[in-house]
């Protein structure tokens, strides 16, 4: 696979990852906590697998970021509208995320 | 005429009359509604071909076993318990790609390199090996609303140690949903693997939502699902972007269909028992 497809794969987990992390902070059903935090563990796993495989400049990690934004919040407002969350805590844990698995 | 020697002469003899259209006595009536119809019913529920594969003498399983237990138990601290799972154990060590194991620990451990050195201590002995590691508390916690673990469990062994779970499970839409995501964003350019998860993902909540936790009845949906030839190829990332785009074709309108499922009401909870 070539970088790029790799950018969108790596796009498509971080933004899973993020989504997950926001549903497991706000979720009223606890019984569900422990399997979200599992798959949470899951999709960084894959993040980090994906991310190791290329370097990334500030162009890749600022594409990323800003894509990976916009799909956090059509998918909060699609799928789990019930969820409620603040824009800024979206910004933290992808800044978390991509500064953690994405190297220069 | 009937023989068999799971049903007892009585129940051959009332099953014979039956069929032949003769007159039934109150008691044979009796014995026909209360014996044999439920053993019947009983012995549909048992897939005798995989059962039997399963109980067929493998000299190759020990020696598989303690392999595994030996590697295990000198690179990893307070092991509570070892589980083989997957086709491995589906297919009592003949025909799988790698051991799927858990290993069920005291506490948790954030050594990422051990899973490593596993695979490679693995690798010396010929096994393929693919391991998780969770502490004890954390496999029981997670159990009952992880589709992917209860999946896992239901056709293990624990070669090691003692792991209980639990024989009734509650899962709520919301884990279902989360197993749905995988689905997203995949197109054309997403590796075939990546597709076939998403797939396995999506027909595995699809029968849980009919209260099946079968790995038999899985593989078989694949296959329907797909047919064996995609299937290899999306696993082997092997499948051509035809291939891809009709099986994410397949996969939209599971996932479309499933999603509806999940909003309604009805599935807030599911409970399903019995699961040893």
């Amino acid at each position: 696979m070539g970088k790029n497809s790799d950018r969108e794969s790596l796009i498509r987990l971080i933004v899973n990852t993020v989504v997950h992390e926001i549903v497991l902070d706000r979720t009223n059903k606890p019984e569900s906590k422990n399997f979200l935090a599992s798959e949470v563990i899951e999709y960084r796993s894959q993040t980090e697998k994906t991310a190791k495989k290329h370097h990334w400049n500030i162009d890749d990690k600022a594409l990323i970021e800003q894509k990976a934004q916009t799909k956090v919040k059509e998918r909060l407002v699609l799928k789990y509208s019930d969820i409620s969350y603040q824009e800024q805590d979206i910004i933290n844990k992808l800044n978390l995320i991509i500064n953690k698995f994405l190297l220069l | 005429m009937i023989k068999n020697t799971i049903l007892t002469e009585k129940a051959i003899e009332v099953i014979n009359k039956k069929l032949k259209g003769k007159s039934l006595t109150q008691q044979d009536s009796n014995y026909l509604s209360r014996f044999v119809r439920p053993k019947l019913k009983d012995i549909l529920s048992i897939n005798a071909e995989n059962l039997l594969k399963k109980l067929e003498y493998n000299p190759k399983a020990l020696s598989i076993e303690r392999k595994i237990k030996k590697i295990m138990l000198k690179e990893i601290q307070d092991i509570e318990a070892i589980i083989v799972c997957g086709s491995a154990i589906q297919t009592n060590y003949k025909k799988y790609n790698d051991i799927d194991i858990i290993i069920a620990i005291k506490t948790s451990q954030k050594d990422n390199s051990l899973k490593d050195k596993i695979i490679e201590e693995g690798k010396k002995e010929n096994l393929n090996l693919d391991v998780q590691i969770y502490a004890r508390s954390s496999i029981l916690a997670q159990y009952p609303s992880n589709p992917s673990l209860i999946y896992q469990l239901k056709d293990s062994k624990v070669i090691y140690g003692k792991l209980n779970i639990p024989n009734k499970i509650r899962l709520s839409s919301l884990d279902l949903k989360m197993k749905l995501d995988w689905s997203e964003d995949l197109d054309m350019n997403s590796n075939a693997d990546e597709i076939y998860l998403a797939i396995r993902n999506a027909l595995l909540v699809s029968l849980l939502i009919n209260k099946q936790v079968d790995n038999y009845q899985l593989k078989q949906n694949l296959i329907s699902f797909l047919g064996q030839d995609l299937l290899n190829k999306l696993k082997n990332n092997q499948a051509s972007k035809i291939e891809k785009k009709l099986s994410l074709n397949y996969l939209n309108t599971l996932t479309n269909y499933l999603e509806k499922e999940l909003s309604k009401p009805k599935w807030e909870k599911i409970v399903i028992e019995n699961l040893s």
